[in-house]
């Protein structure tokens, strides 16, 4: 093979790596991959593509790969223990047993407690119906008071609580604490706050509403939100936090995203001071730019250029 | 304590002393597996398992071996695993590139040549040597995940001269690593 032919097909496989491949040029390179010779030098560059990646990611901190073994491992134990511990046996009140030996006769015995009256069990009736309609009602109350509420789905959205997790449907409520989850590609929600901000979750990812008397508060884990937000009253901004970064919002139009160690903040109206959380450092972001906030580089404002956005 | 210490300590039920070796070795399992799966989130998911599986296991564990030995047995295991699941969802959606990746990787996983700390620090060190304009190019592509079309913007130009771009930047690093590689085993 030529040094030519050589370049041709390096020129491939990095149109590969950067998903920049017409169908055309697929074929050639998988017909070329039938070379032993260039498969090997296709892994080559593969390999090295992947080592650049990770050489550049931010690393796991230590501390929190030892909390997320340390919960999985949990999780493992407590998958294996319930099978033993809501085992539920039933067990028959001996009526005479005689014959049994005692120590039997006492491992046997169930506590000889006294059949509840009809009078009781009507109260208990009343005080539960009582205590069910008075929690419903305040998880009510909390809901619609000052929640968020969905304005429109696509796709599968879950909402996920203490109470379990369910498929969300357009005008719900999002209670604080709950957090929201868009599943899959081509699943988003659009949110919209008493207060007329808008805020558009994309496809996989995961928010929870933490608003409370300090202002609204969205705590976005993973993926991406685009928002459109009302200007706030004085001391109660409009934060969207990410696991590195704070932004906090006066009242602007503006994406941010996260994979859970880079976040990313365009803003393309008003402006946003983004917090970094591990140094403290804070830039102030105009309309018109973006920031990118990675484990230790430095917080710089750039023009946004068409094409950068996550659409 | 040294492995052994913290090891005969998790097996007499101080679980807790495991955190130790997770902080000993997750960041050069990461390194580790990093180059033999696609991306390096699933890098970090594999050094996740791997470390849960060997405390799981850990009475499998013979004293006396090298543990950080064992746990890459058990990454190198979830690599294969996860090539395999590229492969037959790559079937499934009739991505024949990616299939025939995964396949071709399957086959190198045994033979591979392991070069391991060497390999990275040469690259880390050719990354450096990159021109200024060649490191951004390299964060926004590899950091910032941009798409050629931004990247191009960037520099002024346009979608194609940044892939043309890119091209020169990977075929710099390989030969530059392949040179260090060589050059120490001299």
């Amino acid at each position: 093979m030529s040094a030519a032919d050589f370049s041709h097909f390096d020129k491939l496989v990095s149109g590969y790596l950067d998903n920049a491949l017409a169908e055309r040029d697929a074929d050639e390179l998988l017909a070329m991959l039938e070379e032993p010779l260039l498969a090997a030098r296709f892994l080559e560059a593969t390999r090295l593509n992947s080592e650049i990646a990770g050489l550049l990611a931010a690393p796991v901190p230590d501390a929190a790969m030892v909390e997320l073994v340390r919960a999985d491992i949990e999780k493992h134990v407590n998958a294996a223990r319930p099978a033993r511990e809501l085992h539920l046996e039933v067990v028959e009140r001996p009526h005479a047993v005689p014959s049994s030996p005692p120590a039997i006769r006492d491992a046997c015995r169930v506590p000889d407690r006294r059949r509840p009256s009809r009078r009781a069990l009507a109260w208990a009736a009343v005080f539960l119906v009582f205590v069910g309609l008075a929690a419903g009602w305040l998880a009510y109350r909390g809901r619609t008071a000052d929640s968020p509420s969905v304005a429109s789905l696509r796709g599968e959205v879950r909402f996920v609580s203490t109470a379990g997790e369910r498929v969300l449907k357009a005008d719900e409520a999002w209670a604080r604490g709950e957090k929201l989850k868009t599943i899959g590609v081509g699943s988003a929600v659009t949110v919209n706050f008493p207060d007329g901000s808008q805020i558009d979750f994309g496809s996989d990812s995961v928010a929870v509403n933490q608003s409370g008397a300090e202002g609204p508060r969205v705590e976005l884990e993973r993926g991406v939100v685009r928002s459109n937000v009302r200007k706030q009253p004085a001391g109660r901004p409009f934060v969207f936090a990410t696991p590195e970064a704070e932004a906090i919002v006066i009242g602007t139009a503006l994406e941010v995203s996260t994979d859970g160690h880079h976040t990313k903040l365009f803003v393309t109206e008003g402006q946003v001071l983004l917090k970094r959380r591990s140094d403290r450092a804070e830039i102030m972001v105009s309309a018109g730019f973006h920031v990118f906030a990675g484990t230790m580089n430095k917080l710089k404002a750039e023009p946004n250029t068409p094409g950068m956005q996550h659409h | 304590m040294n492995d052994r210490e913290i090891i005969a300590a998790v097996r007499e039920g101080d679980s807790d002393a495991f955190g130790s070796l997770v902080e000993r070795y997750q960041r050069t399992l990461y390194y580790f597996v990093v180059g033999k799966v696609a991306d390096d989130t699933e890098a970090k998911d594999i050094v996740q398992k791997s470390l849960v599986v060997a405390f799981q296991n850990l009475a499998d564990f013979r004293s006396g071996e090298s543990f950080f030995a064992w746990v890459k047995g058990i990454a190198l295991n979830h690599c294969r695993n996860e090539w395999r699941r590229h492969q037959s969802q790559a079937r499934l959606a009739g991505r024949l590139l990616e299939e025939k990746r995964a396949e071709l990787e399957l086959a190198s996983f045994d033979t591979r040549l392991d070069e391991g700390d060497r390999r990275l620090g040469a690259l880390r060190q050719c990354l450096e040597q990159l021109s200024p304009q060649e490191q951004s190019v390299v964060e926004w592509r590899f950091v910032q995940e941009l798409p050629l079309a931004a990247i191009g913007e960037q520099l002024g130009r346009g979608a194609e001269a940044a892939r043309l771009f890119l091209y020169r930047i990977r075929q710099r690093l390989a030969d530059c690593v392949k040179k260090r590689l060589s050059l120490d085993t001299l």
